[in-house]
Parts: C-alpha cells; structure tokens; sequence
C-alpha cells in the first residue's frame, strides 16, 4: 500500500487518488507515512516534544565547569578523562598519558590473569604493503605452528583433565512414569 | 567557446600580471618591511550578558521548563529498587484534588505524580556533604568569572578579563605598539612574526599562527603613520600577521615592558592615530 501511495503523489496530478486514508476525521494521507499519528491539535493545546532536561554542571579534567543540559537525572558530573587531558587533543603537552578506560575492565582481568601464557598477537599487516592472500595465508598458518610448537604444546596435556563427554543425542530427559496402582 | 573559456581560465590562474607589476614597480627593499604580530588570547568564558539577553534567556529557559513533559521516572529508576526509594523521598510531593475540599491555589490537575499546571521541578536525591567524601566525590562548583588577576588588575596576567580577547602590546620607544619584528632573510613574513616572538617573549610559548598572509598593513612616512593605500618610495611597512597563544606564557627576559589588553584598553595605551589604523583588527568581544 505504501508502495502505491508513493506512485501516485510522483505521478502527474490528472491522475486520481486511488487510495486516501482518513486520521481522525480530518487529514487526508496522499504522501508517505507520518512519524506520529496525527491528531487534531487544537487552539492552545499544540505541545513540543521536549524532554525533561537537567542543568548539569559538568566538571571537566582540568577544573574549568560548565553547565550542560542532559536527560540524564543528574546535576553534577566529574570527568576523569576528557579533551583536556587527552594527549590526541594536546599534542604540545608532554606530560600526558591516555588513561585506559577498561582499566580494570573484564579484559584486563583477563590479561592480568593470563598474562603467563604469552600469547602473541598477531601482527597488523601495514596498509601500504601489498600482498596476495595466499602469502599471508601461509604466513598465518607458519606463526600458528610456531605457536603451537613454543607455547600450547606444554599445557595440551591439561585440556583433557577431568572431561566429560557432552550428550549431544539420544534420550535427553525421559518422563518419569508414576507407580502403578 | 570552449576554447575561449579554457583562455579566461588560464588567464585567471597565470600570475604573469604580478610579475609584470612586480618588474614595473621599484623593488621595495628588505629593510623597509617589518613582520607585526598580532597575539590573541580568545575568550575563556562566554561573554558577559546585557539585562535585556539575561532577561530574554531567563524567559526562554522557564518557558521550555514549563512545556517540558513529565520526568519518566520508571525509566532511569528500577521499581522496588533503593535508587528509587531514595529519588522517591527526595521529591516534594504535589497536592492531590480530594473531595470536598477548597483548593485556594485552584484544583490540582496531577497525572504520574506531577501538578500540570505548573513547571516540574525534580530534585536529585544527594547524600549530605562531610568531611569524609573523598576529592572525587566533592561537590561540583562552578569557578569565578573574575580572578585574582582581575582584582589586582594585573594586566600582565592571561587570566585576566576571561571574558574578553586580549591582544599583546608592548613598549617600543616610548609608545605602545604590536610587536614587531625586522624580516631579516626572504624568510615568509608569518615565521618572522614567529620567530620574532620567542627571542623576545621566550621559547615557553605556543601559538598558533591564523594564517600566512596578513591581515592588514601598516605604512609609516617619517615616522608616521600614512593611509595604508599611499604609493612611493620611503615607506616602511608593518604587515600584521594573525596568531593565537594556545598555552605558555610571554615572558620577557629583558625588561619589556608589555601587556595583555582588551580593545577598549588597547584604545586608551596607544596613540590615536595607531588605533584609528588597527581599529579593525581588534574583536569587541
């Protein structure tokens, strides 16, 4: 039906409206959809769409305060990190670090605790260099044995510790017959 | 036709009229042309606000507070929960209609525990302040729009007037002036500018430089000050070169004196007939 609605307001106007829908008695659709049914709106009841908005006084990095206006129920903000103390914004600045935002985060849980393991990653190729796939292919499955040969080898052994076959077929859960009377 | 515009084109983009202009006229000599920098320190803080703008925002603010709809109160706070318990006990509530009843303010009209007839004013919900809170957890003040600086009118300082531009003037000879500088190699004039400004000022400075053509020349005769159109010979020339200070400090090993002015101060250290010429240059904000 949309489909058709859009024909006819691209054809030339000699032709009829097929299709017309009527909103509350009063508009007539001939175009695509409206974003929110239509109502009449009358004289003094007419109302923005505007959401309720806090005075934040956002506190930035450096000290210097500002107020914003957000949804969000609060009226004070603290940033740790922001434009101010990011060295990709000050690049004169020496005395800057990019604070790790997922400091602390799961992966770096999982980092800290695996950390023994040494796993390397895998070299980004560099976006000027060209190469078929196939060479990098190869390339990958040789680092991969390599892997395997200095690293996983040593700790195989205790991936087949305490394993117990998954069912995956057959008879899952069988319905307990009740005693016979 | 296509030919002939290909030839306006080309006729655009040569640079052989310069050149001829350049060949025709006597060359200006080196010595005569000095690179003047004009230093802004933008503004930090908005600018200060007329009783009409304050009254004008005011108004605008209270009527989008007023047409603003209800705070979905479910949405940021979980039912049951004890954010919500404590959002809950922080809020004033409104006065229900009740049977039988004068309401003196006229009857309450309340929909998801709000009065619409009114602005909704909701309280975020704040533990008290002590001692124990830790710096993270202090209250958030705004900082003063006036600074020390302001109030022992220290017109060295960069943290004065934070809600003007302040331009660098210094004490040449007798008279307050941009600084500028001799362009002693064929060197671009904007590196002169530069290069100028950290002999005098020190290397603890960055700017940024607005561009490299510059905004405006100054031509003197004898010493004065000319209309900057005046052709002939025994001109010297100050091409004013725009740059912006980002961080650091001027800071003058020898006794300079120097200082960081708005334009209406500006007006009052230099001669008139200075100001009259780089009137323009300076922003009223």
């Amino acid at each position: 039906m949309f489909r058709s609605l859009t024909k006819t307001t691209t054809n030339t106007i000699s032709t009829p409206l097929i299709t017309t829908k009527r909103f509350a008695g009063q508009y007539v659709l001939d175009g695509p959809l409206p974003r929110r049914p239509l109502k009449k709106i009358t004289l003094g009841k007419a109302r923005p769409a505007i959401y309720y908005k806090f005075n934040c006084k956002t506190e930035f990095s450096d000290g210097a305060v500002v107020i914003r206006r957000s949804q969000t129920p609060k009226d004070e903000l603290r940033l740790i990190s922001d434009v101010r103390n990011h060295p990709l914004w000050n690049p004169h600045r020496s005395d800057l670090e990019a604070i790790d935002v997922n400091a602390g985060g799961k992966m770096e849980k999982f980092k800290q605790k695996f950390a023994a393991f040494n796993v390397i990653e895998e070299d980004v190729p560099a976006p000027g260099a060209v190469e078929t796939k196939e060479a990098t292919k190869k390339e990958q499955v040789k680092k991969e044995e390599n892997d395997d040969a200095f690293l996983l080898d040593d700790y195989l052994d205790l991936l087949g510790q305490n394993v117990q076959d998954v069912q995956k077929g057959g008879k899952l859960a069988v319905k307990q017959k009740g005693k016979k009377k | 036709m296509a030919s002939r515009g290909l030839l306006t084109f080309q006729r655009c983009l040569s640079t052989s009229p310069a050149t001829t202009s350049a060949t025709s006229a006597p060359a200006v000599p080196l010595s005569t042309i000095r690179s003047t920098l004009l230093l802004t320190r933008t503004p930090v803080v908005t600018p200060e606000l007329t009783p009409f703008e304050t009254h004008f925002y005011n108004y605008q603010s209270e009527l989008e507070r007023r047409l603003m709809w209800t705070f979905p109160q479910y949405f940021y706070y979980k039912k049951g929960s004890l954010s919500e318990r404590r959002f809950v006990k922080a809020q004033k509530g409104p006065v229900s209609k009740q049977p039988g009843v004068f309401f003196k303010k006229g009857i309450p009209d309340i929909v998801h525990n709000r009065e619409r007839r009114e602005k909704q004013e909701v309280i975020i919900p704040k533990s008290e302040e002590d001692e124990s809170m830790s710096d993270f957890n202090r209250a958030v003040v705004p900082n003063s729009r006036t600074t020390k600086a302001d109030e022992d009118n220290d017109i060295k300082s960069l943290e004065r007037a934070l809600h003007r531009s302040l331009y660098l003037i210094v004490k040449e000879n007798g008279s307050w002036k941009l600084p500028s500088f001799a362009v002693e190699d064929s060197s671009n004039l904007h590196r002169a500018a530069e290069s100028g400004l950290r002999s005098l000022g020190g290397e603890q400075i960055n700017t940024w430089t607005v561009a490299r053509s510059p905004a405006a020349v100054l031509k003197y005769q004898n010493g004065k000050l000319v209309a900057p159109e005046t052709q002939g010979e025994g001109l010297q020339r100050e091409y004013v070169i725009k740059s912006r200070i980002l961080s650091g400090l001027f800071a003058p090993e020898k006794a300079t004196e120097f200082a960081w002015l708005n334009r209406e101060e500006i007006e009052q250290k230099v001669s008139p007939e200075y100001f009259q010429a780089t009137e323009f240059l300076f922003s009223k904000v």
